[in-house]
């Protein structure tokens, strides 16, 4: 799942998917502005088929806690 | 200078169901599936809110109406616009409390609004027991019970008084009181019936894509009342993360933006033309925004010059308006011969002067003042009559105009959402661990700076500071408005610079 989450980062960020690690954090280390999480959650909601509002990322931060939070709604 | 024969939103309604009859003007996404609404069934569901509103109801009314964009909310807001009454949009975020003192200073006697705004509005029933409300949910109900061949059809048949207060928006003002701004119709409507020259965008048929909030003026005048004038098809892109789908789905030629949506699509064309050399920039640009589109019109916040630059190579026209919604909405609108660096040319209705170096301004589409507030009406005019922007910039000889920067203690992010740090601050009010807080603007963030209460962290074995403070503003933005979210958390070690008893001195917002 880890794998997939960081596919769909490499859509809105210019980073290697390789260099994207679980620790990885969404704003400041990757640099994903407010308007490219709003569009990251409803990738993420199409590809998991888990319901993910953008609200999310005040407490989720990093590419890990998206993983745990996807399999916390499944 | 006066406009002669600006039409109200009822007769432009009517036109539009004349001219353009059943073309699709609305057009958006239902259970998965695209609907699609004519001219003329707008102007009929709107005439049935108009009768509903009418019904046992003969003095002019305060009417908020409160929803995300949807075909329902603008039927509602015309079927206000059309009765006589006055329209007051709020934010679907809108906290209880914020609308409870909001509608007491607006005196709101009827609300109009979406399902999920449903537990909201019953605690407000609760609080203003003489309010009426009504539920997008019943309008299928309302379209049935007050249609054209119903009993209740003359209701709908007015005499409209132009110069009347049609609509009071709120705005956040510097000191985080907002303010009601109130504008005719005359002004509502006779803002977007300036000399275009963009010839080739507003024409009959030609496909928007509508993203903004439309409680916002330059969203509503803009996609709404002028692409009804022009005979536009508009999109609703519904929930804003769904634009991605949407591109794909409407393949508009123009969008109304803030600039960190063209900056955030950007990316995605630049990682498209990375991983895919042999696409040529516009292939790319068509990948990300449709194969149609043309013209990016941006307002609401500064947009870079080098912005501009990347998306003219993308045969993208992007460009930036200006405006307030205190003179209407537009003061100057960009066409395809305007500098990168300029918000567009002043309309042919607006006078523009400079005054010490801030813009001043002279329009028929002028507000009426803040609604109650005489005191603060004041201070926005000059002796002369000229509307104070507070913004700083000059105008050229081919009445372009250049904003330089801002005078005003407001924060605008690049998304365009203006917020006022004074009531972001407050919050903090009561947490002893902190001595001084400061809330300025970084681009799209938003930046939490604290002088801590030493002392109190000592006394409480508070060791690690940051960390403490990161923890309270997380759980703050649990409950904030999204535009609301703290994205950073700094400390200092010495109290910030005042520039009198207790008043800290700001940072210049850096966007």
């Amino acid at each position: 799942m880890l794998e997939n989450i960081k596919d769909i980062i490499c859509s809105f960020v210019d980073v290697e998917h390789d260099s994207i690690t679980a620790d990885s954090k969404l704003t400041a280390d990757l640099g994903l502005c407010s308007m490219d999480l709003a569009m990251l959650s409803s990738e993420i909601e199409n590809e998991f088929g888990v319901v993910l509002s953008p609200k999310v990322f005040a407490t989720v931060k990093t590419v890990g806690a998206i993983a745990e939070y996807i399999e916390q709604q499944k | 200078m006066k406009q002669s024969s600006v039409p109200s939103v009822k007769e432009l309604l009517n036109e539009g169901a004349a001219k353009f009859g059943s073309a699709t003007f609305i057009k958006y996404i239902e259970n998965g599936q695209i609907k699609e609404k004519s001219f003329i069934q707008i102007r009929d569901d709107s005439e049935c809110v108009c009768r509903l509103i009418r019904h046992g109801n003969n003095k002019k009314i305060n009417i908020a109406v409160i929803g995300k964009t949807s075909y329902e909310y603008l039927v509602f807001c015309s079927g206000v616009l059309s009765s006589g009454n006055v329209f007051v949009p709020f934010s679907p975020e809108i906290s209880v409390d914020e609308a409870a003192e909001l509608f007491e200073r607006a005196d709101i006697e009827m609300l109009f609004f979406e399902e999920a705004f449903a537990d909201r509005a019953a605690e407000l029933s609760a609080a203003f027991p003489e309010l009426k409300s009504v539920c997008f949910s019943q309008a299928d109900e309302i379209y049935a019970k007050y249609s054209a061949d119903s009993e209740y059809s003359s209701l709908s048949d007015i005499e409209e008084d132009k110069e009347q207060c049609a609509i009071i928006i709120y705005t956040s003002g510097t000191t985080g009181v907002k303010k009601g701004v109130m504008l005719s119709m005359n002004a509502l409507v006779g803002n977007i019936m300036y000399r275009e020259y963009c010839t080739d965008i507003f024409n009959e048929g030609v496909v928007a894509l509508s993203v903004l909030p439309m409680y916002h003026t330059f969203c509503f005048s803009g996609d709404y009342i002028k692409n009804l004038k022009d005979g536009l098809q508009v999109c609703l892109n519904g929930e804003f993360r769904d634009i991605a789908e949407n591109l794909k789905r409407f393949q508009p030629k123009v969008i109304r933006i803030v600039p960190m949506i063209a900056q955030s699509l950007l990316g995605k064309i630049k990682i498209l033309l990375r991983r895919n050399p042999s696409l040529t920039p516009r292939q790319a640009a068509e990948e990300v925004y449709g194969k149609n589109i043309k013209w990016l019109i941006s307002g609401g916040a500064y947009l870079s010059p080098e912005l501009v630059v990347e998306y003219d190579k993308l045969g993208i026209f992007l460009r930036q308006g200006y405006g307030m919604t205190e003179a209407g909405c537009r003061i100057s609108v960009p066409d395809d011969g305007v500098a990168f660096e300029s918000v567009g040319r002043i309309i042919d209705l607006c006078e523009v002067r400079t005054l010490n170096g801030e813009i001043q301004v002279k329009t028929p589409t002028v507000m009426m003042g803040y609604y109650k507030m005489p005191e603060e009406t004041k201070e926005m005019f000059t002796e002369d009559g000229w509307l104070k922007t507070g913004d700083i910039g000059y105008v050229t000889e081919d009445n372009q105009l250049f904003i330089t920067g801002r005078v005003k203690n407001l924060i605008i992010l690049s998304s365009g959402e203006n917020v006022s740090p004074e009531a972001i601050e407050r919050k903090f009010s009561s947490v002893e661990l902190v001595e001084e807080v400061l809330v300025y603007g970084e681009g799209n963030k938003l930046i939490a700076e604290f002088y801590p209460n030493a002392e109190y962290a000592q006394a409480n074995g508070i060791n690690n500071i940051e960390q403490e403070l990161e923890r309270i503003v997380d759980s703050l933005n649990e409950t904030a408005k999204s535009s609301h979210l703290i994205s950073e958390v700094r400390v200092r070690d010495i109290p910030f610079e005042k520039t009198g008893p207790g008043k800290i001195k700001r940072y210049e917002t850096k966007i």
